[in-house]
């Protein structure tokens, strides 16, 4: 008797630990999200260029948005469906902006920033499971007017019908034609989604 | 002293010996065939498809004005067959320069992924050395022992498909 209550304890632990996610605090959450380590921030090397792949969970987006309780679960509902990500890029070998890297005129300036502000979006896309690709539903350059020497690109895609948010492995891609790094790739995989954890109230 | 003498001779030859032992154990070499690594890299087989289709479409235009060119010379037209001439020739031209361009462009980029992807590669290995393979004499025999080509395609294909 006493060792079927035992076997009972151990599967019932371990059951809980398969299915229970972790709790964190509001400041631990946004950590584990940027947490290399965690799966869903990736980042590619090409030359010396940096590529980071920030996978940005629906909670995640609400959380950095500071928004009521109210505008939370509105804004919940208007994420439903999608994917959000942050693509990042900056030279280790240099403190210039991206922007205005081994350039010398405003005009090529002005083509750069044009292509990153309407024709980049073309350059995007995501591999949802194994086999549906989604272009994006929304696309913005944050322009940083050459602050920083960090360019970022915010991007969102529509889930295929009844995903409210993403359950599979995803495979973000871009064209890098402005620095000639080619195509990179990240994959955030289906198990870093399920192991992200929930925020503390 | 004889005994002494052998004793410290056979004492130095073994201490040699061992480290010479570990010291080519420790120095790690791996060949790759570059020729291999670079067909096989996926983001070269990708880069390669997209130019394949600009290429074609360049091919199309050019058949198209070859087409009217046998027409023009059919009905003997000079105007139209100096004008299509030049225009087949142009085109032509387009073609080779596309085509050089393209090659130069997936050269430099899937090079430039596959140097830092290699040296990932060698780091997690634990490999002091990786010799490049290419065909043309800088190996001029290597046993499996040594070839690493197959683990090195994997891993920069799995690096490049995943991301860091």
């Amino acid at each position: 008797m006493k060792k079927a209550i035992e076997i009972t304890m151990v599967i019932i632990l371990l059951v809980s630990n398969v299915s229970c996610r972790k709790t964190l605090a509001k400041g631990e959450y946004v950590q584990y999200v940027k947490d290399k380590n965690n799966g869903l921030n990736k980042m590619v090397k090409v030359g010396p260029w940096d590529y980071c792949f920030q996978y940005k969970p629906h909670d995640y987006v609400i959380l950095l948005e500071e928004l009521t309780s109210l505008e939370k679960e509105k804004r919940g509902k208007e994420l439903e469906g999608t994917a959000w990500f942050n693509i990042s890029f900056h030279n280790r070998e240099s403190a210039v902006s991206a922007l205005r890297y081994e350039l010398t005129s405003k005009d090529g300036y002005d083509k750069r920033l044009d292509y990153f502000l309407n024709h980049a979006v073309d350059d995007v896309k995501l591999i949802y499971g194994t086999s549906d690709t989604l272009l994006p539903i929304a696309y913005a350059f944050e322009n940083n007017y050459s602050l920083t020497p960090q360019e970022t690109i915010v991007v969102g895609f529509r889930l295929p019908i009844g995903e409210k948010a993403p359950t599979k492995d995803m495979q973000i891609v871009y064209d890098d034609k402005v620095y000639k790094s080619g195509i990179i790739k990240a994959k955030i995989a289906q198990e870093s989604i399920e192991n992200i954890p929930k925020i503390a109230l | 002293m004889w005994r002494i003498l052998i004793v410290s001779l056979i004492t130095s030859v073994s201490i040699t010996l061992s480290y010479s032992l570990y010291y080519s154990r420790d120095k790690k070499i791996a060949v790759v065939d570059a020729v291999k690594l670079f067909n096989e890299y996926n983001m070269k087989i990708e880069m390669e498809g997209k130019e394949k289709k600009i290429l074609v479409l360049i091919s199309k235009q050019m058949d198209s004005i070859n087409n009217q060119l046998k027409i023009a010379k059919t009905i003997n037209s000079e105007t139209a067959i100096q004008q299509l001439s030049y225009s087949a020739s142009e085109m032509k031209n387009d073609i080779e320069r596309e085509y050089e361009n393209s090659n130069k462009l997936i050269n430099e980029q899937v090079w430039k992924r596959l140097n830092t992807s290699i040296e990932q590669f060698g780091k997690q290995k634990g490999v002091h050395l990786i010799i490049g393979a290419n065909g043309m004499g800088t190996v001029l025999y290597n046993d499996s022992y040594y070839d690493l080509t197959s683990e090195a395609v994997k891993f920069v294909n799995r690096e490049y498909e995943e991301g860091n």
